[in-house]
């Protein structure tokens, strides 16, 4: 069966054809929510924000005219749109404990056979929470959604030696704090 | 650095691709001499095995929410925006397409012609005159 080419999804779309528009969701909705996911943690917001991703994108269909591949474009509205909600996230302090605790993305959304396995993922998930954004963005989409280095500095608009070092220090960093916050 | 820790840094390089040629070589080198390098590869793969693992689980209903939330009226801007060149072509063919038909029954284009003043007689004037 021949894929129909990114390219022409969007002229569709672009001339109103929402069922090309929803071609293009499907194809891209594992990617934008991974990334969503790996920088706000499984919180009951991430869907909201994967989902705002993707009416950004469709806002801008004019403007996109091919500069760049589109799940690098979609990658960069991802990446954008997670770190505004992270901050807004941040400035909800004063809220009751319980309510704190809803919000702290530790909520497991899978659950796995090997209860050891599952708390090295909820463990690593706390870690990562702990690096700085600018860290987390790098292993989010270059360990956990497995982009390339290239592609990766690319949605981030970086030199591929500052993601390369970045990543270093940020596994680094992940296997201390993975010391620190796993359950002995 | 001493001779581990730049091993070390040259291992987390290498599983990023990052090594140059030279870089490579050494690193294969060193894995097949020194035991604690191996096991270093072997918990940093499995390290970012797990990693991999934290992609979150489809949602079926992902799409069908997206496709509900989008701003219909937006959508309809842009199929107009879209339709604005083939508006303003139809216009202009009509116009000429009109010129034809004047030009075909009037035999010119002028004022009185596009007005259908000239196939008035003087009868017609007295009828309207009078009317």
């Amino acid at each position: 069966m021949t894929t129909v080419s990114d390219d022409t999804l969007l002229q569709r779309a672009r001339q109103g054809d929402q069922r090309a528009f929803a071609a293009l969701v499907e194809r891209y909705e594992a990617q934008v929510r991974g990334i969503v996911y790996g920088m706000l943690g499984n919180d009951s917001d991430a869907d909201d924000v994967a989902q705002e991703v993707f009416i950004r994108f469709f806002r801008s269909l004019g403007n996109f005219r091919g500069q760049a591949q589109l799940g690098t474009y979609l990658g960069r509205i991802a990446i954008n749109t997670a770190l505004t909600a992270a901050e807004k996230r941040k400035k909800r302090r004063w809220l009751p404990w319980e309510q704190v605790r809803q919000h702290d993305g530790w909520d497991l959304a899978d659950t796995s056979s090997d209860p050891g396995r599952g708390e090295l993922r909820d463990s690593l998930r706390k870690a990562l929470a702990q690096l700085s954004t600018d860290y987390r963005s790098v292993v989010v989409l270059r360990l956990v959604e497995g982009f390339s280095v290239a592609e990766t500095a690319a949605m981030l608009d970086l030199p591929q030696g500052t993601v390369a070092s970045r990543l270093a220090r940020a596994q680094q960093q992940l296997r201390t704090l993975l010391a620190d916050v796993r359950p002995t | 650095m001493n001779n581990r820790e730049e091993l070390r840094q040259l291992l987390l390089r290498s599983l990023d691709d990052q090594l140059t040629p030279a870089e490579a070589d050494r690193l294969a080198e060193a894995l097949r001499q020194e035991p604690w390098l191996q096991k270093e590869a072997d918990n940093w793969r499995e390290f970012r095995g797990a990693l991999r693992e934290l992609h979150p689980a489809p949602r079926p209903d992902f799409v069908q929410r997206v496709m509900t939330a989008l701003p219909a009226p937006v959508a309809r801007v842009i199929t107009l925006q879209r339709l604005w060149p083939v508006a303003i072509a139809a216009s202009l063919l009509a116009l000429v397409v009109a010129a034809g038909w004047v030009f075909t029954t009037s035999g010119s284009v002028d004022k009185d012609a596009v007005l259908g003043l000239d196939e008035l007689t003087t009868d017609d004037v007295y009828v309207l005159n009078n009317w």
